[in-house]
């Protein structure tokens, strides 16, 4: 049989954003298969050079249309390592709050997509409705659906609205129940469990050595998080469980998903409980007119794995000298080409939406 | 400890696990190639390492129990490159930063494509945006940006103008076109005196191409 390639992206409606798999099959099968990325490459990490902290925060919500405050949050935690400031304990616990929030907010839109690559194009209507649930909260809170804004080095830019306690309780209720909702959908759906047992899986040992984090390390069994094994902010004072697969394919990173949205949601119930009274800003904070020289690696557990900021100061001036944003889904997308062999053409969607790529948050 | 700032420093000296402290003593026999170990603060260690050896001293660390590759990157310091290399272990919940110096003229570094398999893209990533050449890489391609791209953008060389930066060229540009046109207008009116004796009008246009283009 001749063999040929074939291009599944950059308008493919499997990719969720502007990236490339050429892959060459023979027949059905996948023989080789090359990532071309870069389509929404803007510099960021060059731009954060020329630009003081304050004025590059709000860019970072840009880095991932999906999951905007992680990395927000991840820059000013950072930033605040850097210059040896520690926010007030409730800014942490709002913090939190977002980070979790987004998180639900991020795995829907996956779920939605996935299914909907798979034709299960319900999951796609209920998945974007629920995450309007998040979105609304959001409004609620920094007065943003997407793009928040909201933390600020040293704190938080506003306090929890009055009822912002209650509505958000019954948020993360509903979103429990829907949760078994979807495992109906999904989880019980015959079509579902062949579209994705068993299709694009990897082994523990070839993801470390790929450098795959967050769910699709999980999924592949190894009990790992960032939240737990190195703790940032709250989370050392969480309870919480991390979910794992066995075999890393496209049906544990389904149920490792799914999982994770039940904890998130009691991750929040638990924020909003122990949250303490006080400051949700330092009190007279102002950012020093110059960043001390030296340099900072900070990870976060992002929706899609391990989210970094390597952030180094010139002693001289109060713009980076260097920002090294580290994106979890660039390391997964370039991966693929290495366990992607011998799979279907047919399942190439799934396997590269098992991804969850943000082509934002890869191209920087 | 929430992890943030001086408070988990300042701890530092205090807690000491067993394997940060087998850490430190390998890094020490690898006394020549490796120098000035330290611990940041608890679960964090940092050391240089001599350009040459970070494949064989990494290979050890990945031996010891730093099996993932969180980051590969550069620093550009002008003259120098900073190569910056980040290993976490996942069994013992350490990182450490190994921090070594290349040229910065020509920049080249040992490729850890031998030691983990998804270094590759770290390394094309830091070939696209600096330039630096990874000897053993197997795929060294542009990834972000097109293939025919010549330059660097990340080296502190390549400098990106502000708004205010272009607007004050374009004023500065067209503020000397301005002067060049007044100064080719310029020698015009002496230009008319004198040819006026002869003054018949097929003999203007000629002159006037041959001002054109000064």
């Amino acid at each position: 049989m001749t063999q040929m390639w074939l291009n599944m992206g950059p308008q493919h409606p499997a990719t969720h954003g502007l990236w490339d798999l050429l892959v060459r099959v023979d027949g059905e099968t996948i023989v080789e298969a090359q990532t071309k990325i870069g389509y929404l490459h803007r510099g960021v990490e060059k731009i954060a050079e020329n630009r003081t902290i304050e004025k590059f925060l709000p860019l970072n919500d840009r880095l991932c249309y999906v999951a905007n405050s992680s990395w927000t949050v991840l820059f000013v935690n950072a930033v605040e390592e850097l210059i040896e400031v520690v926010p007030p304990e409730r800014a942490q616990y709002i913090r939190v709050i977002v980070l979790e929030l987004q998180r639900i907010a991020s795995h829907l839109v996956w779920l939605g997509a996935y299914c909907s690559d798979m034709g299960l194009l319900t999951m796609i209507l209920w998945g974007w409705r629920d995450r309007e649930l998040i979105l609304d909260l959001f409004q609620f809170l920094t007065g943003a659906r997407i793009m928040h804004n909201f933390p600020r080095v040293g704190g938080v830019r506003n306090d929890l609205p009055p009822t912002f306690k209650e509505r958000t309780l019954k948020a993360m209720d509903y979103m429990d129940k829907r949760c078994d909702e979807y495992e109906d959908i999904c989880g019980r759906s015959e079509l579902f469990r062949m579209r994705t047992k068993g299709i694009g899986p990897y082994s523990i040992e070839k993801a470390i050595a790929l450098g795959a984090t967050g769910p699709m390390l999980r999924a592949a069994g190894l009990a790992q998080d960032i939240r737990k094994d190195d703790p940032y902010l709250v989370y050392d004072r969480l309870d919480f469980n991390v979910p794992v697969g066995k075999n890393g394919d496209g049906w544990d990173r389904y149920t490792v998903r799914l999982e994770e949205i039940r904890e998130s949601a009691s991750l929040v119930r638990q924020c909003l409980q122990k949250m303490p009274e006080g400051d949700f800003m330092l009190p007279g904070f102002k950012m020093p007119k110059v960043l001390p020289a030296r340099a900072i690696y900070r990870r976060a557990e992002d929706p899609r794995g391990e989210g970094a900021v390597y952030i180094a100061g010139d002693g001289k001036t109060n713009r980076p000298y260097r920002l090294k944003i580290r994106s979890p889904t660039y390391i997964h997308l370039l991966g693929i080409p290495h366990y992607i062999p011998g799979a279907r053409v047919s399942d190439v969607p799934i396997i590269m939406g098992g991804a969850d790529p943000c082509m934002a948050e890869v191209d920087r | 400890m929430t992890g943030t700032g001086g408070a988990a420093a300042a701890a530092a000296g205090a807690a000491r696990s067993a394997f940060e402290e087998r850490v430190l003593a390998e890094l020490g026999a690898m006394a020549p190639a490796v120098s000035e170990p330290a611990i940041q603060k608890p679960h964090r260690l940092i050391a240089r390492v001599k350009a040459g050896s970070i494949v064989d001293v990494s290979r050890r660390l990945k031996l010891i129990g730093f099996d993932h590759l969180s980051c590969e990157t550069c620093v550009d310091y002008e003259s120098e490159i900073e190569m910056v290399y980040l290993l976490w272990s996942y069994k013992e919940k350490c990182l450490i930063e190994l921090r070594s110096r290349i040229s910065g003229t020509e920049p080249k570094a040992a490729s850890l494509v031998p030691v983990w398999t998804g270094a590759e893209f770290h390394e094309r990533e830091a070939y696209d945006m600096f330039g630096v050449i990874f000897e053993g890489c197997p795929n060294l391609r542009r990834v972000l940006l097109p293939d025919e791209w010549t330059l660097f953008p990340f080296r502190k060389s390549f400098k990106i103008e502000s708004i205010h930066e272009k607007r004050k060229r374009a004023e500065a540009e067209k503020a000397k076109a301005a002067k060049a046109a007044a100064a080719a207008a310029a020698p015009k009116p002496p230009a008319p005196p004198a040819p006026p004796a002869p003054a018949p009008p097929a003999q203007n246009v000629p002159p006037e191409k041959e001002a054109g283009p000064k």
